[in-house]
């Protein structure tokens, strides 16, 4: 036997695979060569070490990152359906199509649209029937806003005059 | 269709409680090779969150028929590992140094005891010192067969090489890790 076949054998040997034949062959070119002795030995010292280390753990909140990170909420990605319905029935199907609506961006942007259109309702100081009075069409929603924000700067004007006044009065019975 | 591979197929149908289950039933693998590999916890970590957000995006390119998942994944790890230690090649070569030397500095402070066998965190901490000084080519194919217990074929499909050449690398890596382990005072 070569060094070269002993070297090629050598995983086998120490996994034990070997035939009989094989083995004995291995073991009685040891015996003339001590550079594939000193060979064996190495290896068969690192791989004790190597196995007998304990298997490692992740973290456990790594598995929750990956989940959060690639299917988690506000990650951006999704699992694509590779054709057919995705399993849940029909919501599982419906499920991918409002997915994306469903992502925290749009729902918070319809949630500011529908605030808005409150607060233009109540700072304006009509109520929904009087909104629907002034008409639904875009000329007329932008002629009532108009309305309403003239009504507003007219009260704020007021506000401001009634200040001044009330500034004046102060300032000159201070002067006296 | 073998389980990893029905998880696959489920996950591509839009289950997400497949593709959670596909990553508790390997992060042990991807996150011990990584760690391995790199030797430091940090760096696992975050490759390994790499590593599954990679085959995330990639799961539809994967196909049973070529191959079992775990080669599939095993691969794919192995590439990102490959790219990070590209990139890191200065900054290892310095830890590798200081390694060493903290490696040799706490040997020397035991040397004197009649039973030189290191207790078993520091024989850990210094195997994955050894590890680290190794070549990525070496030390890839010890820890996947040493020490993610993978096969032979496993192997040498996941780094596309015949198998002949996998055993001579693990060879080859376990004798100079030896080599290394034992200048740095562990002995059997």
């Amino acid at each position: 036997m070569k060094c070269r076949d002993f070297d090629g054998r050598l995983c086998d040997y120490l996994d034990d695979t070997l035939s009989r034949e094989a083995r004995s062959e291995m073991d009685g070119h040891r015996l003339d060569c001590s550079a594939c002795t000193t060979a064996l030995e190495e290896a068969d010292f690192a791989r004790a070490l190597l196995s007998a280390q304990p298997q490692l753990d992740p973290p456990p909140e790594l598995i929750a990152d990956i989940i959060h990170d690639t299917i988690g909420v506000g990650s951006g990605l999704a699992l694509q359906p590779a054709g057919g319905p995705a399993e849940g029935g029909f919501m599982g199907w419906l499920k991918p199509i409002f997915h994306p609506l469903l992502q925290p961006r749009f729902v918070m942007g319809m949630a500011m649209t529908a605030l808005s259109a409150s607060m233009m309702g109540y700072y304006g100081q009509r109520t929904v029937e009087q909104w629907r009075e002034a008409g639904t069409t875009p000329a007329a929603v932008a002629a009532s806003v108009q309305e309403s924000a003239g009504d507003a700067w007219a009260e704020t004007v007021a506000a401001y005059e009634e200040a001044v006044a009330f500034y004046q009065l102060q300032t000159e019975g201070m002067d006296e | 269709m073998d389980a990893d591979a029905e998880l696959v197929d489920r996950c591509l149908r839009g289950s997400e409680g497949a593709w959670e289950q596909l990553v508790k039933a390997h992060s042990r693998l991807v996150y011990g090779a990584c760690y391995r590999f790199t030797g430091r916890a940090d760096q696992a970590r975050d490759l390994t969150q790499d590593v599954f957000l990679r085959v995330f995006r990639s799961l539809h390119t994967y196909r049973s028929e070529s191959g079992a998942f775990k080669t599939w994944l095993v691969r794919l790890t192995r590439n990102l590992l490959i790219d990070h230690y590209r990139k890191n090649k200065k900054e290892q070569k310095v830890d590798s140094i200081e390694d060493q030397a903290w490696g040799l500095e706490e040997t020397s402070g035991i040397g004197g005891q009649a039973d030189r066998t290191l207790r078993s965190r520091e024989a850990g901490e210094l195997l994955q010192s050894g590890l680290s000084q190794l070549s990525p080519e070496l030390r890839e194919a010890v820890i996947l067969r040493d020490l993610q217990e993978m096969e032979y074929k496993e192997i040498a499909s996941a780094l596309a090489v015949p198998e002949g050449t996998v055993k001579s690398r693990i060879n080859r890596g376990r004798r100079e890790l030896a080599r290394r382990l034992t200048a740095l005072g562990v002995t059997r």
